[in-house]
């Protein structure tokens, strides 16, 4: 599972968007590294105030950039969580974030290592 | 349209500016370096707020739009600008993940969004659809440019029907200057419209001097009758001050019946008291009691002469303050003037005896006070006021003030009914008294101060007319050379140019 944390393809199209520029790819991925963490911490303080709005603008923020870096499994559960939020279905809301909190560590790393390889 | 234009068009390739909107900065990143690298400009806003205020305050050639904003989301910044005349036409493309907001999607294209690509575009696509809104955009524009432009000559159409031939009211200096064939129309047109004007401009100058000039004259004759009449109530037993109260009470009897029977008698303000108690002064005690003093001392002919300074007295404060154009020809034009009354004058007197020196100089306080006249009429006067009321209430107040004086040193002479000769030529002098006021201040509001001021030249020459038909005396040849001299000296100065464009009457009708 750990190799499919991060799609390889979805890296590839990213960088041929932003004119195939490593540099560039690099300042993402530290956007990336720098942001999702506080997108999670946003989206636990939202649950405790029961903010399903701020929950579900996190969640799809979350879902949009870690699909595109190929990062799918956290996405889907991110889409999970805004669908659930749009729909007021939300029964457990701890339980996912504390998933999607682990994802992300999971997808920081991945990056962290592929960052490596490209050096 | 010209051939670049065209080219650029087809292609789509011209660098645009493009407004990213997105609340996530890795996708405000990503979209500003793909849209770079297709070699457009990019800006960013951060919130759907933000991006209104940039596109209300810059030119953007198309928008990238995120739907899902906090706050002012995608779908009020696009009926933001679909509500817009200005910005309706910049091509929308909604970013957005397919997969679950097909719906978003479908409701933003009816809004008027222009297309759509998923969050994961592939790079070709994004070229593709920015390309061909962009080339949408371009010939949007020039089709609004170019409609823009036929309203515009449409308007000064228009312009021209209302009768304003002033090439400047037509407002089609810019695209006139542009070398296509609507640039050629609104050239051909506002060149039509300009010969036209000048023309009409021509004839209305021409018109005005030759009205201007006959009521000079005009003034100059009844005006001039005065002195003449002077002579025969002198002749009859009348002293000048007691003639002076009398003249001026009819003269304000006479102005102020026709306001009434016009229903024009005004009610006056303080600072409209004001002028005409100021007026009074001037006119009714000023310049009367310096014609008295100077009369005794100054041989007439003489007089005359130094009245027509008035003139240029005016003209030059009219050149140091700017109140009037002070050009060469006018200047030209009042000496020309000068030089025909000297004729008239040089067959009649011997100049060479006026050695008055002393009294001379004191003399030329007269036409200063005319000319202080002729300026504060021009300056001051309240235009909404009757003319027959602002004479009449200019003589009754000049009457209030010489009445005492003339009671109280005894030169109020009754008048007698039996004396019939004097009591018809005091009326006769009050009527003309009033008249030649009524024509001076319709002059002066027309044809302005310095044109007025002339009225000195004529009202010399009526007087030798007048001395003439009235006393039998010969006039000489030199004497009517002299008063062409005059009119010319007039076709020289010109009245005032009316302000305001020129109207012109059309004949026809387009519709």
């Amino acid at each position: 599972m750990t190799g499919e944390v991060i799609d390889q393809r979805a890296i590839a199209r990213l960088l041929e968007v932003t004119g195939g520029d490593p540099e560039f790819l690099q300042e993402m991925i530290e956007e990336f590294d720098n942001t999702a963490p506080g997108l999670v911490e946003s989206m636990r303080q939202a649950a405790m105030a029961g903010d399903l709005d701020r929950l579900r603008i996190s969640a799809h923020t979350l879902k949009s950039n870690s699909r595109e870096f190929g990062a799918f499994t956290l996405g889907t559960l991110c889409e999970t969580l805004e669908h659930a939020c749009r729909d007021g279905m939300l029964a457990e809301p701890g339980t996912i974030i504390a998933e999607i909190h682990r994802e992300v560590d999971m997808a920081r790393s991945a990056l962290a290592q592929l960052q490596l390889s490209h050096e | 349209m010209n051939e670049l234009g065209t080219a650029t068009v087809a292609t789509g390739q011209a660098q645009a500016r493009v407004l990213v909107v997105d609340d996530n900065n890795l996708n405000r990143m990503k979209m500003r370096r793909a849209v770079e690298n297709l070699g457009h400009a990019a800006d960013v806003a951060e919130d759907g707020a933000r991006a209104i205020e940039m596109l209300r305050s810059q030119p953007y050639d198309a928008v990238l739009l995120d739907i899902v904003m906090p706050e002012v989301d995608g779908f009020e910044v696009l009926d933001f600008l679909k509500h817009d005349e200005d910005l309706r036409d910049i091509p929308v493309i909604v970013i957005s993940s397919l997969d679950d907001e097909t719906e978003s999607v479908v409701r933003a294209i009816e809004l008027g969004a222009e297309d759509f690509l998923p969050k994961n575009f592939d790079p070709v696509l994004l070229k593709a659809r920015l390309g061909a809104s962009l080339t949408k955009k371009r010939y949007r524009d020039q089709e609004r440019e170019y409609f823009r432009r036929i309203k515009r000559l449409t308007k000064a159409a228009e312009v021209l029907e209302s009768g304003r031939f002033n090439p400047d009211s037509l407002g089609l200096d810019d695209i006139a200057g542009r070398n296509d064939p609507l640039g050629h129309l609104a050239n051909v047109f506002r060149g039509m419209a300009a010969e036209i004007y000048q023309r009409e401009m021509k004839l209305e100058r021409a018109i005005q001097a030759l009205q201007g000039s006959f009521l000079a004259i005009a003034v100059g004759l009844v005006w001039g009758l005065t002195p003449a009449l002077s002579r025969m109530a002198s002749g009859a037993g009348a002293n000048p001050l007691g003639l002076a109260v009398w003249v001026n009470a009819i003269a304000a009897a006479f102005c102020l019946s026709v306001a009434a029977y016009r229903r024009k008698l005004p009610r006056l303000g303080l600072s409209e008291f004001t002028f005409y108690f100021g007026w009074a002064i001037l006119a009714g005690m000023l310049q009367r009691m310096t014609t008295f003093i100077v009369t005794e001392h100054v041989e007439a002919a003489m007089l005359s002469m130094i009245v027509t300074l008035q003139g240029f007295m005016v003209f030059s404060f009219s050149a140091v303050t700017g109140l009037e154009r002070a050009s060469p020809r006018r200047l030209l034009g009042l000496i020309v003037g000068l030089i025909g009354v000297t004729a008239v004058l040089l067959t009649r007197f011997d100049l060479a005896h006026a050695s008055q020196s002393g009294w001379l100089l004191f003399a030329m306080l007269l036409p200063l006070l005319f000319a202080i006249e002729a300026l504060v009429l021009d300056g001051k006067r309240p235009e909404h006021i009757d003319t027959f009321a602002s004479v009449g209430i200019m003589m009754a107040l000049s009457t209030l003030m010489l009445l005492p004086i003339a009671y109280s040193t005894g030169k109020l002479m009754p008048l007698d009914l039996h004396v019939v000769r004097l009591d018809v030529l005091v009326v006769l002098m009050g009527i003309v008294g009033a008249s030649s006021l009524l024509l001076a201040f319709h002059l002066v509001s027309t044809a302005g101060a310095v044109f007025y001021s002339q009225s000195a030249y004529t009202m010399t020459i009526a007087g030798v007319v007048w001395g003439m038909l009235l006393l039998n005396e010969q006039l000489s040849a030199v004497a009517w050379v002299g008063f062409a001299i005059i009119v010319a000296g007039m076709y020289l100065v010109e009245p005032r140019a009316r302000e305001g464009e020129l109207l012109i009457h059309r004949s026809f009708t387009a519709r």
